[in-house]
């Protein structure tokens, strides 16, 4: 095999070679998208269903972070031509609240970066905004791409709560149980397993999601508590909280697990069972 | 202002005035030709101490021009050895990234890229005919491996080290490590091994 440009043989020439031109242009290109990413993820906090979603860990920053590294980027960059450094400058001249849409902040990084990481982005974008079948079709085409580990159970999860949110129980326990069967998955994946399975009514899935689930988190986890207040707002949203029942085939489970309040599982049923236990 | 305390080769700038001053292109302009700051060196160096297949070629250039992008807000701390090194390791966990996320890399004028440890070994993948997208395929696969699986292998098949010696020096017996080796070059050529013939 050969290599092209002055590095050939491991040896560079004099010149710049044309590659390393556009190396830094895929620097700055990623950096773009980075930072549209998580504008979207900003926005998506306002959105209708935003908080149904999951925090994304490009939302980790907050907006004043975010325009802080903007406005470092669009120093940094000035004398580049990117069309979408305007956009980028566009957007940090306005107030959050006037900003595209988080599915259109999550297309722009798509487009310029399209990888698993970012379509998982946009689909969350669009759930975020009740749109969704479309975030179920823009998953599907995450999963169906050999994602990581990583990308999969944050797929799956989000894909449990696009049918969720579409009123099928049954596909969100699916979608949830292989979230939670991925090695390293978050806390919100094994939460849900158990939560769906006691939704539906699978005994089976409730036992092994519940032992699964204080196998591997302490239940004074503080991801647990965080996951816990998700799934009680999505209860009391979507299932008209504290009048909300399991399915008859797992109510005893749900119960006897409620009645404990100690262990991880025990949390999870308590938490979405309350009093009415 | 980034103080000037690297080593000086005659004539040339001291590596830290490199970065110092303009913008990115300017500065990629000053550290591509003829590599000052021996950037290739260093990235050919981690790469094999991580025990990974890539091309270093490649690899070399974004690390230029990574550099080039984040000069800018450098201030002359950490020590600029231990900076390149950062800027050095985090070339290489972005393109194990985009190998994980099946990211092709850019092909300018079509050309496949150079696996820098292949055919540092005088030409393995022609040796074992493997196509370029094959060997993408298999580098993904190799890189999934434990390191001391990867780390047998570069030392065994692409450094042809002896193998009663290399095992003693690294404390573990010829069977492991020959073991280790083979199950890097059955991921490398996309082969299932002796042990996942057995479990069928």
């Amino acid at each position: 095999m050969s290599f092209r440009g002055p590095v050939r043989d491991g040896r560079l020439g004099r010149e710049v070679p044309r590659s390393a031109h556009d190396e830094l242009s895929e620097i700055l290109r990623a950096e773009i998208a980075t930072l549209l990413a998580e504008a979207a993820a900003l926005r998506a906090t306002q959105a209708p269903f935003g908080r149904f979603v999951g925090q994304p860990r490009e939302s980790e920053a907050n907006a004043f972070a975010w325009r802080v590294r903007a406005r470092d980027a669009l120093e940094l960059w000035r004398d580049e031509r990117a069309g979408d450094l305007h956009l980028l400058a566009s957007i940090a001249a306005l107030p959050e609240t006037e900003w595209p849409g988080p599915t259109t902040l999550a297309r722009a990084a798509l487009g310029l970066d399209p990888t698993p990481r970012r379509r998982l982005a946009l689909a969350r974008a669009l759930l975020a905004e009740g749109e969704a079948a479309a975030a179920r079709a823009e998953l599907v085409r995450v999963l169906d791409a050999s994602p990581t580990p990583e990308i999969e159970w944050r797929a799956c999860t989000l894909l449990a709560r696009a049918h969720e949110q579409g009123g099928n129980d049954r596909l969100a326990l699916g979608a949830a149980d292989r979230a939670a069967d991925v090695p390293g998955c978050g806390v919100e994946a094994l939460v849900d397993s158990l939560f769906f399975a006691l939704a539906v009514g699978d005994l089976r899935r409730a036992v092994r999601a519940g032992a699964r689930l204080d196998l591997l988190l302490r239940p004074t986890a503080a991801d647990l508590e965080r996951a816990l207040a998700e799934l009680r707002l999505r209860v009391a949203v979507f299932r008209g909280g504290s009048s909300w029942r399991p399915a008859p085939a797992t109510a005893e489970l749900a119960r006897a697990l409620a009645s404990g309040a100690g262990s991880s599982a025990e949390r999870v049923a308590h938490a979405v069972l309350g009093d009415g236990a | 202002m980034i103080p000037a305390t690297e080593h000086r080769v005659k004539g040339r700038p001291a590596a830290a005035e490199l970065l110092a001053r303009g913008g990115p292109r300017e500065i990629l302009a000053r550290i591509v030709p003829d590599d000052p700051l021996e950037l290739r060196a260093r990235v050919a160096r981690r790469a094999r101490e991580r025990a990974l297949l890539l091309d270093v070629d490649r690899a070399c250039l974004r690390t230029m021009a990574l550099c080039a992008a984040r000069a800018v807000r450098y201030r002359g701390r950490p020590r600029l050895d231990l900076w390149l090194r950062a800027r050095v390791e985090e070339v290489l966990d972005g393109l194990l990234d985009e190998e994980r996320q099946g990211v092709a890399p850019p092909s300018p004028a079509g050309e496949p890229p150079a696996a820098e440890a292949v055919r540092a070994a005088g030409g393995l993948a022609a040796r074992f005919d493997l196509a370029p997208d094959a060997l993408a395929a298999g580098c993904a696969r190799f890189h999934r491996l434990s390191f001391a699986d990867r780390d047998a292998f570069l030392r065994l098949v692409v450094e042809a080290a002896p193998l009663d010696a290399t095992a003693r020096a690294l404390g573990t017996s010829a069977t492991e490590l020959a073991r280790g080796a083979r199950r890097a070059l059955c991921a490398l050529l996309g082969r299932s091994t002796q042990a996942d013939e057995e479990a069928r």
